[in-house]
């Protein structure tokens, strides 16, 4: 399963159907995004679409009479009614609209109605509803989905499913589906699901069951998103923020594509320390061939490095600017303690004494060079692995944060209440079962490579479960209990890139003849700390 | 299919003969073990279709295997476990997306609703026609005429303008729709010249009218139309006037008198209809409908330029092609027509370049959009032009390419060489291998293994593809012969052979096909011109 390739197919099967002829692009904002994170804008001008607008710009668009338009859409109320009157008074020549999932009978008949003047040529629909991140990572960006009580609000849970329903279809899968049995929010969209498939059985008839869509949520892991990332993806979301696979760094926007930066997509996964390193090696390459001779400790070196010899930038593609980058993420690691503070946070998912943790955090709290974020993430940890300790000091924690951050004590509570002891279905921290004890052991045995990435996702767990045949905790919609080899991961809630390296990963040794299951992770947004207690904030 | 019943140590999984059982148990360990391996039942199609490949990965292998075979001492057993890394999988097979077409039902959807406004349309049209072609011109004579064609809704009822809702009165007076007979004010009526409903009703008179009014103003003053012409001319212009006065007096309505504005508007009825708006609308609708067809200079532009475009993307992987059979220093194709085809292809791109920046720069009058798209179509023709300028590697000097050729023949004359001796060893090896194998009906040529045998006897060549085949595809004879390749070109020439004289026209052929960059042609007759060559060579055998 690889949803880039299959976005791309469909858009070139899109422009495709339109002929030859100069063509013009016309998305709504969150087409845009599928698009563009599938497809550089210079390589579908190759097919002859040398314009590319939004239907609901705000700007009027010139008409322009002898171009072709290729409109590619959510079928929502509103890009309906922009329709309409964009068809009562046609700018182009001819229109092919695609919409990116069902569209209902009655909005055909609205544009039909207003298409007087029969310059639309196709009407399709091209099931792509979601934004293709990387081969196996899917998004909508939608975030604060709860209402108060952690049950989802209405709209969320209708383009929950649509993204889902979507995503089958693109893929052309016909799942079985389980769900995690501890949320009610999972229960009722894998009810919906399962509805909607039984209802467009005709849409489904060609796809494959050779799948299980999984629902879970995010109450059941809610460490993940808490801790500081050491690879390189999910680090660079963790300090900086990526949005559709760009990232701003000193006023530049970058693209992280897997399509178009080959350094990117084999470094995705690599620890920071590797990056620095596989800069290092390129560029001591590059100085053997020009016969340079220049010391390269550091990052700020090789940064110096980059700009002073710019024919490197020309062999070296995107490693250039992936020196920025790296540079800006060391430059933030420094400023923040984030190598004392990742340490604490990994002792205190891993073997986590009490005592000796609430010093540990008491005194970072109290640092100055402490973000606000980061003694946030530390308080909200402790609260989570101690909540039941009957020692713990929360109340007393959170009071120390008072001064830095005052929806603190409000964050903690939401996220007691949202993914605290009770609401989890299995222990996150380990330590409970005699498995548990050995598998720390083997660990312990073989030598904790790196301090900072002792922390496994949650999913890891699942996924493993799932090889071996173990969902108790996730029952079937249904009564379809084939075993199957491929499987689709669905978060709400949101989905991080720890989770996101992991799946990586696994397709990867699948892909090098190890086995396992091809698995896609899907999910309403992509969070990283900040977003994360954000939306806790607000609940 | 093989019906010669086969025995000895047969391997059953492919067919081969291997002499004595520890050869052919060697053999099995090492080409048919990894099936038993994957025992991954998930993959069953993916490996079904790796399975053609690997047959054929297979056949080339069981060659060089025979080769090590016959080396090794057969004292010596090589290990038979096999614990390699595993294999990695192929790409997965990415199935198209499912989409659903709704095309049909928005079509029948859009008819239903069409067909009202279309009948109304026509209706309009069919008045329009009556209007514009008859009547006298006498205005009050005129007024009946029109009410005879459309019946006008009675004043009387009337009491507002329908359109505006102000109250008629002495300032205000009622006017009527000339195609529909509907009242309205003065301000909410709209004017249709003759000329556009010449448009409508009559296409091809009006578009001469059109043209001819065109030569008349770009001063085309010797071609003189002729008088039926001139005389619709007069008229079109002295309509166009009045309309261009109309519209000057309309704008002066509201500040100017209203009787003398009255007065010449009575004289313009003659030339210009008044209409409503909804009227107007769809004779609009259907005027823009007739005119999808007439395309602005740019598309023009544009098509020539994505033709070019496209015969260049077909001429420079031909051009390559030569380029690199020339630069290799065969003969396939003479240095001269290399050169041509490239001056071709430079043309071709400097003809792309200079079409594409016209478009570019042509965008005086066209809005922001426009311009934007015109620099985006240069820009992505500059892309392309830089892909295949790239490709297209310079060639060869006469001298240099005369040294090449030089080289080229010593080259395959070695590589001929070193094939007959490899193909005499095999042979000598199967004849060995086989001896202790009873051999049942021996002259079949498919058999592989038996036809070599017989050939050797027969002193035939054997099958082409029992022989390894050297880098560019040419097949080794098995003994001495005669190679064009080692002869002055005269001396072939000289040979008064049909076949020569056959092959001297494919070569003509394929000059032709590769000047015409039809690349799958030239795929062919270079297929052919090898394969003649090669008869020739074994002609010159006998």
């Amino acid at each position: 399963m690889d949803i880039l390739v299959s976005c791309r197919q469909m858009i070139k099967e899109m422009i495709n159907l339109s002929g030859t002829q100069m063509k013009i692009f016309l998305m709504d904002k969150e087409t845009t995004s599928i698009i563009s994170c599938s497809y550089a804008q210079s390589e579908i001008m190759q097919k002859e679409v040398y314009l590319f607008d939004r239907l609901d710009s705000k700007v009027a668009r010139d008409s322009i009479g002898h171009l072709k338009c290729i409109v590619f859409v959510r079928p929502t109320a509103e890009n309906i009614a922009l329709l309409v009157s964009e068809l009562k008074r046609p700018r182009y020549n001819q229109y092919y609209i695609y919409f990116s999932n069902v569209v209902n009978k009655f909005d055909l008949k609205s544009l039909a109605e207003a298409d007087e003047n029969e310059v639309v040529r196709e009407v399709h629909e091209f099931f792509m509803d979601g934004i293709a991140l990387r081969k196996d990572l899917n998004t909508i960006n939608l975030t604060r989905i709860y209402e108060q009580g952690f049950s989802l609000k209405q709209t969320a849970a209708e383009r929950i499913k649509q993204s889902i329903i979507a995503l089958l279809l693109q893929l052309k899968k016909n799942p079985a589906i389980r769900y995690q049995a501890s949320s009610s929010n999972c229960s009722k969209l894998a009810d919906e699901v399962s509805q909607v498939i039984r209802r467009e059985n005709t849409l489904f008839e060609t796809a494959q069951s050779d799948v299980v869509l999984l629902i879970l949520e995010r109450s059941q892991d809610v460490v993940t998103p808490l801790l500081n990332q050491w690879t390189y993806e999910a680090m660079i979301h963790e300090l900086i923020g990526i949005t559709n696979n760009r990232v701003n760094v000193e006023n530049q926007s970058m693209v992280l594509s897997e399509l178009y930066d080959d350094f990117f997509t084999e470094n995705i996964i690599s620890n920071f320390g590797e990056i620095g390193q596989n800069i290092k090696t390129l560029i001591s390459e590059f100085q053997e061939q020009s016969k340079i001779n220049k010391n390269l400790e550091s990052i700020s070196d090789m940064k110096k490095f980059v700009e002073d010899y710019p024919q490197f930038k020309k062999i070296s593609g995107t490693v250039t600017k992936h020196v920025a980058l790296v540079g800006e993420l060391s430059k933030i690691v420094q400023q923040n303690n984030l190598l004392e503070i990742s340490e604490v946070e990994q002792s205190i998912v891993a073997d986590g004494d009490h005592s000796r943790c609430l010093e540990r955090i008491r005194n970072l709290v109290s640092n100055s060079r402490t973000t606000n974020l980061d003694a946030v993430r530390l308080v909200l940890l402790y609260a989570l692995k101690f909540e039941t300790n009957p020692n713990n000091e929360i109340s007393s924690l959170i009071g120390s944060l008072r001064l830095r951050d005052s929806t603190a004590s409000r964050v903690a509570a939401n996220i007691l209440k949202y993914g605290g002891q009770s609401k989890r279905s299995a222990d996150l921290f380990g330590g409970g079962s005699t498995i548990e004890i050995t598998r720390k052991f083997m660990k312990g045995l073989k030598g904790v490579e790196n301090i900072y990435t002792q922390h496994e996702p949650y999913i890891k767990k699942v996924v493993e479960q799932f090889i071996r045949g173990k969902m108790d905790n996730y029952p079937l919609m249904g009564n379809d209990s084939s075993r199957q080899d491929n499987l689709i991961i669905y978060m709400v809630g949101g989905a991080t890139y720890e989770e996101a390296a992991y799946v990586r990963s696994m397709n990867k040794k699948r892909q090098q003849g190890f086995g396992g299951p091809s698995i896609i992770l899907s999910s309403n947004c992509m969070l990283n700390t900040k977003s994360f207690i954000d939306d806790l904030s607000v609940m | 299919m093989d019906d010669v019943v086969r025995q000895g140590f047969i391997c059953p999984f492919c067919m081969e003969d291997f002499g004595d059982f520890e050869r052919l148990q060697r053999h099995v360990d090492d080409e048919h073990s990894e099936n038993a391996d994957d025992g991954d039942i998930t993959d069953a199609v993916v490996q079904n279709v790796r399975g053609l490949f690997d047959k054929a990965k297979r056949g080339i292998k069981k060659l060089d295997a025979k080769i090590s075979i016959s080396e090794l001492p057969t004292e010596v057993t090589r290990p038979l476990v096999r614990s390699g890394p595993p294999r990695p999988l192929p790409p997965d097979v990415i199935p198209r997306g499912i989409t659903r077409s709704s095309t049909n039902e928005f079509r029948k959807l859009r008819d239903e609703s069409i067909n009202e406004s279309a009948i109304r349309t026509n209706m309009l049209i069919i008045r329009l026609d009556r209007l514009i072609n008859g009547g006298p011109k006498d205005p009050s004579k005129r007024r009946e005429f029109e009410r005879e064609i459309v019946p006008w809704l009675d004043d009387e009822d009337v009491v507002c303008c329908p359109l505006c809702a102000a109250k008629f009165g002495l300032t205000r007076r009622k006017h009527h729709c000339r195609l529909c007979g509907r009242v309205l004010c003065h301000n909410c009526s709209q004017f249709l010249s003759f000329l556009s409903a010449r448009k409508l009703t009559n296409p091809a008179i009006a578009f001469q009218m059109q043209e001819s009014l065109a030569s008349l103003n770009s001063d085309a003053v010797e071609n003189i139309p002729k008088s039926s012409k001139q005389k619709l001319i007069s008229i079109t212009q002295q309509s166009m006037d009045r309309m261009k006065n109309l519209i000057g007096k309309v704008q002066t309505v509201t500040t100017g008198d209203d009787v003398s504005v009255s007065s010449l508007l009575q004289q313009e009825a003659t030339e210009c209809l008044r209409v409503c708006g909804s009227c107007l609308n769809d004779l609009h609708r259907r005027e823009n409908m007739m005119e999808q067809g007439k395309a602005p200079a740019i598309v023009e532009q544009y098509d020539h330029l994505r033709n070019c475009v496209g015969e260049l993307k077909q001429l420079v992987p031909t051009y390559v092609r030569l380029a690199t059979s020339i630069n290799n220093g065969e003969t396939m194709y003479t240095l001269k027509s290399a050169e041509e085809m490239r001056q071709k292809c430079l043309e071709k791109q400097r003809h792309v370049d200079v079409m594409s920046k016209r478009i570019a720069e042509e965008s005086e009058d066209c809005g922001i959009r426009e311009q934007q798209m015109r620099r985006n179509i240069r820009a992505t023709t500059l892309q392309v032009l830089q892909g295949l300028i790239g490709q297209t590697t310079s060639l060869p000097s006469v001298e240099e390419y005369a040294k090449l050729v030089r080289k080229h023949k010593e080259e395959v004359a070695k590589q001929v060489q070193a094939a007959r001796e490899r193909s005499q060893l095999a042979s000598d090896r199967i004849l060995k291998a086989s001896t202790s194998m009873p051999l049942i009906a021996s002259n079949s040529s498919n058999n592989p293994s038996t036809s070599s045998l017989s050939s050797l006897n027969s002193s035939k060549s054997p099958p082409t593809r029992k022989t390894p085949e050297v880098d560019d595809g040419w097949v080794p004879q098995q003994s001495k012969s005669f190679n064009p390749f080692l002869e002055d070109d005269e001396s072939i020439n000289s040979v008064n052979s049909p076949l020569i004289e056959q092959r001297d026209q494919i070569r003509g052929f394929l000059a032709q096909a590769a000047s015409a960059g039809k690349l799958d042609e030239v795929e062919m007759l270079e297929r052919n011109l090898k394969e003649i060559e090669e008869i020739i060579r074994n002609i010159g055998l006998e």
